[in-house]
């Protein structure tokens, strides 16, 4: 164990553990990365987006289609051991649907085939799979405040990943 | 994203590391390694890993600054609760710290790019799952609640 260092003085945490915790407000705005839908035909010429903005456009697609995908196998869930889980997964996929979407809608849209229910396993495959695309959509994201946001959907699957491997509750 | 910007995200995530590596080298101190086995465990485990992190970002910064600067050092004490002796008061206080770090690094994510901000990911993601293992809720949005 570390040895524990004198305690000299005793001063402010100098933006620690209570200052740093009310920085940073959640609110991305994702409208802020979308082009317009139309064009205005009487209007000036459009203005062409962006190469990283299309590229974040495409990035918020992908992201929302494989939310969408594991929102569906995991609300297919029948295990009853797994409902409060899988109750949480949902809700919270629903939330950062709710905050990718341009409209903010958080339906996902409608599987041509209902998943077999998966187990445990396959739930806790699937979030890590996704906490790991999220993770690499952040990394990979041109806009600062989309990467943030992807960020903490990421860290936000692997809190329930943890969940789901049962080692903290 | 500014290189002053990168800079100041990651000069206050040095600050947090300074202070998280300070408060968990006293709730060591704190605690019992036989009679708290599992929560002494997670505190040692979260001094090493914060001790890395430090460092990891002096190395960062020290490539960054312009000679004549430095990465900010480390406070001559933090305020800590006068009475640490239970399980519930370490726990709150490393719920703190985890807390902390995770808003620290969501603003590096976002400063950043390339490598650095793949580390900060991992690094916000790590202070998240961390919080749980000491009886954080999980969040919708870890870092920018």
């Amino acid at each position: 164990m570390p040895p524990t260092p004198p305690l000299t003085s005793r001063r402010a945490l100098v933006g620690a553990v209570s200052g740093l915790t009310l920085a940073v407000a959640a609110g991305c705005d994702v409208d802020d990365l979308r082009a317009p839908a139309t064009a205005s035909s009487t209007g000036p010429a459009t203005t062409a987006p962006e190469p990283s903005e299309e590229a974040d456009r495409a990035l918020v697609d992908d992201v929302v289609a494989a939310i969408a995908g594991v929102r569906t196998q995991v609300a297919a869930a029948t295990d009853p051991a797994l409902s409060t889980l899988t109750t949480s997964l949902v809700s919270l996929h629903d939330a950062h649907l709710g905050m990718l979407s341009s409209d903010g809608s958080s339906t996902p849209s409608a599987s041509a085939t209902p998943p077999a229910p998966p187990d445990r396993a396959q739930v806790r495959r699937a979030e890590s799979g996704l906490q790991g695309r999220l993770a690499t959509a952040a990394g990979r994201a041109g806009n600062a405040e989309l990467a943030q946001l992807l960020a903490s959907m990421s860290a936000a699957v692997a809190q329930q990943v943890e969940l789901l491997a049962g080692s903290v509750r | 994203m500014s290189a002053p910007d990168q800079v100041s995200a990651l000069q206050q995530a040095l600050a947090a590391e300074h202070a998280a590596v300070y408060v968990y080298g006293v709730l060591g101190g704190q605690t019992s390694a036989s009679s708290q086995a599992r929560l002494y465990a997670a505190v040692d485990a979260a001094f090493t890993q914060h001790r890395l992190r430090r460092d990891r970002l002096v190395d960062l910064l020290v490539d960054l600054l312009p000679e004549g600067q430095q990465p900010v050092g480390p406070e001559a004490g933090y305020d800590l609760p006068d009475q640490l002796g239970t399980t519930a008061a370490v726990s709150s206080v490393a719920r703190g710290v985890e807390a902390a770090s995770a808003t620290a690094y969501a603003a590096v994510v976002a400063a950043t790019q390339g490598t650095t901000r793949t580390w900060a990911v991992t690094a916000l993601t790590d202070a998240a799952v961390r919080g749980l293992g000491f009886g954080s809720e999980p969040e919708q949005l870890p870092g920018l609640g």
